[in-house]
């Protein structure tokens, strides 16, 4: 209970400073919204009194506290670009970013558990040699560049889906899979690259051990073993891992969109970037921020849970 | 030790890290070539030649302003290789001092920093690196900086565990006692000793700045038009991806080859010291 409450506490902390910085980040830019969204001739007086419109002649910390509000409520004012309101801009979005980031994790666990397990079997000299040129080329293969050969391979040799297409899943399943497979797929294979590496030397660090010893010398049987202690026991760095691919996924998305033409929050966020449109790019990092944060604090609670020796930090 | 014994391991040769050395020679070759001398003028355009296919004057090509695609792909893997070595140089030497001191000395200061490094690292380097960019604007100084910055804890966090270990040792105990300096210590008893992790922290350190520089600048956040980047070519190539292929695999080769390389050099360095 101990461990929950300091857990919890720290969370808050940590979220509320990375609100902090993240309106800090944009408080110390030269031209401010007021500047932005007049034209160039606009003369002094005009500038002030947008400024006193908008509410930016306030103190800082009144501001913080106006922005802290709006980050609870979902209220981020207006994209300068689009003239909408930010949070309609995002709820537009959410969806097909949030599926294909579930659609990647479910190909990373589902693909680089069994291949981790098979690898870390891998005895000889050789298999070893093998497994790790081939961890190696995917961890070296750029999301983008792959999902650029796919786009041409299986979207304009073969047609097999359009780029740019997006069918959400409530509506037709399959549909959306024959769309969002080949982002995943792009999003996918650097981490299930990083993936195997991990699962195969935290398995075999755990195959080394004495309790597996012990149990060898029980009677055993191989199988048990590995269902039974080994993977138990790799759980929790695994459960750790897995949160911090959870978050390169986000990251990894961001680029991906842009290759699939995909709408989600990562092109709006690259797009915003580039027009210098700071609502939206302010809320997006917030709230992506905070995603990657409150994961790590689900991980931290199930890892826990999976192991209660774990003290508190 | 020479080369040949290098590549061997077990008496027997190992295959991945010839083929490592194999394509780190490569791309070495071809970006330092670059610097002094490429078949065409990389931003020399011709409008009769666009998108043409590979051919013996053109080697892998042109794209779709009539460059040559293989001269664009030698100057723009030295930019690339370039960002990669400045970020990674700025996050050493800052990440080394900072990891230095915190190790060494340890108390409040460390307990500080490192629980900023844990915040730092939960959250995706390259979202760190657009807000960066997002408020200092796009370029390459820019992109430089930013990079340089996020890869600090990396660095910090490889050093700082490294020195809480080895200052617990006799040998340092044994130089205090001769009269040594703590600074003497830090750097010149203390530093040879973690060089085999510092030395994959720079490896995995320079791949990470290579995939995340062609990342941005594929967003058109990080090298600026019109000079070359491998990142910055791939997001030309990809309207004319159809049309002509080649401007997109060839820079993407170039990125897959040096980072492979310099990742299974990397990996044997470190099974070695295992």
């Amino acid at each position: 209970m101990r461990y929950f409450i300091k857990k919890t506490v720290a969370l808050m902390v940590t979220l509320l400073m990375a609100a902090f910085l993240t309106f800090l980040a944009f408080e110390v830019i030269p031209s401010d919204a007021a500047v932005a969204n007049l034209s160039i001739d606009a003369t002094e007086e005009e500038i002030q009194a947008l400024r006193e419109s908008m509410g930016l002649n306030q103190p800082l910390l009144v501001r913080y506290g106006k922005f802290l509000l709006g980050a609870v409520t979902g209220e981020f004012g207006e994209s300068t670009q689009y003239g909408l309101p930010v949070a309609e801009l995002l709820s537009d979005r959410f969806g097909v970013t949030v599926s294909l980031a579930l659609l990647s994790f479910v190909l990373i666990v589902g693909i680089s558990v069994p291949l981790g397990i098979l690898a870390a079997r891998a005895k000889t000299k050789t298999g070893e040699g093998i497994v790790a040129f081939f961890t190696q080329t995917m961890m070296a293969v750029p999301g983008f560049f792959l999902g650029m050969l796919i786009t041409l391979v299986f979207g304009v040799m073969l047609r097999w889906f359009v780029p740019g297409g997006y069918v959400p899943a409530t509506e037709d399943f399959f549909g959306f899979l024959r769309f969002m497979i080949f982002p995943a797929i792009a999003v996918a294979v650097p981490k299930i690259g990083m993936s195997v590496r991990f699962l195969q030397s935290s398995l075999k660090e755990q195959m080394t051990s004495d309790y597996v010893r012990t149990a060898k010398s029980k009677g055993c049987g191989k199988r048990r073993v590995l269902w039974k202690h080994v993977l138990r026991n790799a759980l929790v760095p695994v459960v750790t891992f897995l949160t911090m691919v959870m978050a390169e996924i986000l990251a990894g998305s961001i680029v991906i969109e842009q290759v699939f033409n995909l709408s989600g929050v990562g092109r709006l966020l690259a797009v915003s970037i580039s027009s210098r449109d700071f609502p939206v790019v302010r809320a997006i990092v917030l709230y992506t921020t905070a995603v990657v944060v409150i994961l790590n604090y689900g991980a931290d609670m199930i890892c826990r849970y999976l192991d209660p020796r774990i003290k508190e930090l | 030790m020479s080369v040949a014994c290098w590549l061997k391991k077990d008496g027997k040769y190992n295959i991945n890290r010839i083929i490592g050395l194999l394509f780190v020679a490569i791309a070495l070759l071809i970006s330092l070539v670059g610097c002094f001398y490429t078949p065409y003028d990389p931003n020399a355009m011709n409008a009769d030649i666009k998108n043409a296919a590979p051919s013996f004057s053109h080697l892998f090509g042109t794209d779709n302003f009539g460059r040559d695609v293989f001269s664009r792909v030698m100057k723009g893997a030295g930019t690339t290789f370039l960002v990669g070595i400045s970020v990674v140089s700025i996050g050493a030497v800052c990440g080394c001092l900072l990891g230095a001191f915190t190790g060494y000395f340890g108390g409040l200061a460390d307990l500080i920093l490192m629980r900023v490094n844990d915040a730092l690292a939960a959250i995706p380097s390259i979202l760190l690196a657009l807000v960066f960019v997002s408020v200092f604007g796009s370029g390459t100084v820019q992109l430089v900086a930013a990079l340089g910055i996020l890869f600090i804890p990396s660095f910090a966090r490889v050093v700082r565990s490294g020195f809480v270990v080895q200052k617990e040792l006799d040998y340092v105990k044994n130089a205090r006692l001769m009269g040594a300096g703590h600074l003497r210590i830090m750097f010149v008893h203390i530093l040879p000793n973690i060089k085999s992790s510092l030395l994959s922290a720079l490896a995995i350190g320079f791949n990470n700045a290579v995939l995340s520089e062609a990342a941005m600048s594929y967003l058109s956040l990080g090298v600026q038009p019109p000079d070359a980047s491998l990142g910055r070519m791939l997001s030309e190539a990809q309207p004319y991806l159809f049309r002509a292929p080649w401007n997109a695999v060839a820079p993407g080769l170039m990125i897959l080859i040096s980072v492979l390389g310099v990742g299974l050099l990397s990996l044997e360095g470190g099974e070695k010291h295992d």
